[in-house]
């Protein structure tokens, strides 16, 4: 059987960060972000996809290692993995998109006043 | 010789108290200076007090629509400046903790000297400076040098006199007190020279109860990490 828990965590975990890397590479190439800050970005997030593509294989070899002694995968853990990710991906989008707002809202702030500059001269 | 302009931006928010006073006193003491031509403007940083009414018959003033932080006002100040073409601007607190006299000291070590940035610095001289101010301050030179890897002995003084070039290359993002750490940062990036004069602060009730609160401190250094991580 080819739906095991592990492959239902790939399968709601990836489109998830798959989107995120577009997003990343999207923003660079809109120059919202530097070349390092496009390398670490895609580190991150690529280290997190390759976690979960070969989530059963990890989990195998820490286990076989006796690094961990967990029970094996429930589907309530692939839900709160899932769940844990899908957050990491709002609070980046939504704290990007409220730096964005302010930087427009000082920018308009700005531009206002200098236009508006009250000599009484 | 020739009459160079010059810029005094104060930046004020909420300080309908002291402003008239202040405008007044810098005003006086300005008039000193020979052959330099100097115009004051008050950066109302979306004041909800009687900021804006009492500055009614200042010279010149811009004002924002709503609150946006010391920096962002000290940013509108700076860019009007560089539209205008003035040869020099220098910011000062509105609160009234700055002599006038160290006003006009910073603006002759910048036109004398020949300098890009002159930092007034409280620190070279802490007499008459509340223990825990002194304290705050280090830890905030500490945490600029830490984080940005700049070294100067007061890292948050309102006091700073730009020049030409450094109206031109400075640009400042933080729009919160960090700003201050930011425009040392951004100087060192353009390779512009700096140089530190000693300040007297006055310390009054109403300037200690306007100051940076070690709360704020601890924002400063947070909006400081995430704007060097930005950067990255």
């Amino acid at each position: 059987m080819w739906l095991t828990k592990y492959n239902i965590l790939i399968i709601l975990c990836l489109p998830i960060l798959l989107l995120f890397l577009l997003r990343i590479y999207d923003n660079y190439k809109r120059k919202k972000i530097s070349t390092r800050g496009l390398i670490i970005l895609l580190i991150f997030w690529s280290i997190l996809t390759l976690g979960i593509l070969f989530n059963q294989q990890i989990f195998n070899y820490l286990e076989q290692s006796n690094l961990i002694s967990s029970t094996p995968l429930s589907l309530y853990d692939t839900l709160q993995i899932t769940a844990i990710i899908f957050l990491i991906y709002v609070v980046f989008r939504q704290s990007y998109k409220i730096e964005d707002l302010q930087n427009k809202l000082s920018r308009l702030n700005q531009e206002i006043a200098l236009r508006n500059t009250k000599n009484k001269d | 010789m020739r009459t160079i302009t010059g810029l005094i931006i104060v930046p004020a928010y909420n300080e309908a108290e002291v402003i008239k006073d202040v405008y007044t006193r810098i005003s006086q003491e300005s008039k000193k200076l020979k052959n330099v031509d100097l115009d004051i403007v008050i950066v109302n940083d979306g004041s909800s007090d009687d900021t804006e009414k009492v500055i009614g018959d200042v010279v010149l003033t811009l004002s924002h629509y709503v609150n946006m932080g010391s920096g962002a006002a000290t940013r509108t100040g700076l860019t009007y400046a560089k539209r205008e073409g003035y040869d020099f601007a220098v910011t000062i607190d509105a609160d009234g903790q700055h002599s006038p006299k160290d006003l006009i000291n910073v603006i002759n070590k910048l036109v004398n000297d020949d300098y890009d940035l002159v930092i007034g610095s409280r620190l070279l001289n802490t007499e008459g400076m509340p223990v825990i101010r002194v304290f705050g301050n280090k830890v905030l030179n500490f945490a600029t040098r830490v984080i940005l890897g700049v070294s100067v002995t007061d890292s948050q003084s309102g006091l700073k006199a730009f020049s030409k070039k450094a109206i031109e290359k400075i640009e400042i993002r933080s729009n919160g007190f960090e700003f201050c750490s930011e425009i040392v940062w951004r100087a060192k990036q353009q390779n512009l020279k700096i140089t530190e004069i000693p300040i007297q602060a006055i310390y009054t009730d109403y300037s200690k109860a306007k100051g940076q609160s070690n709360i704020n401190a601890l924002r400063i250094i947070k909006n400081l990490i995430r704007q060097k991580l930005r950067e990255v």
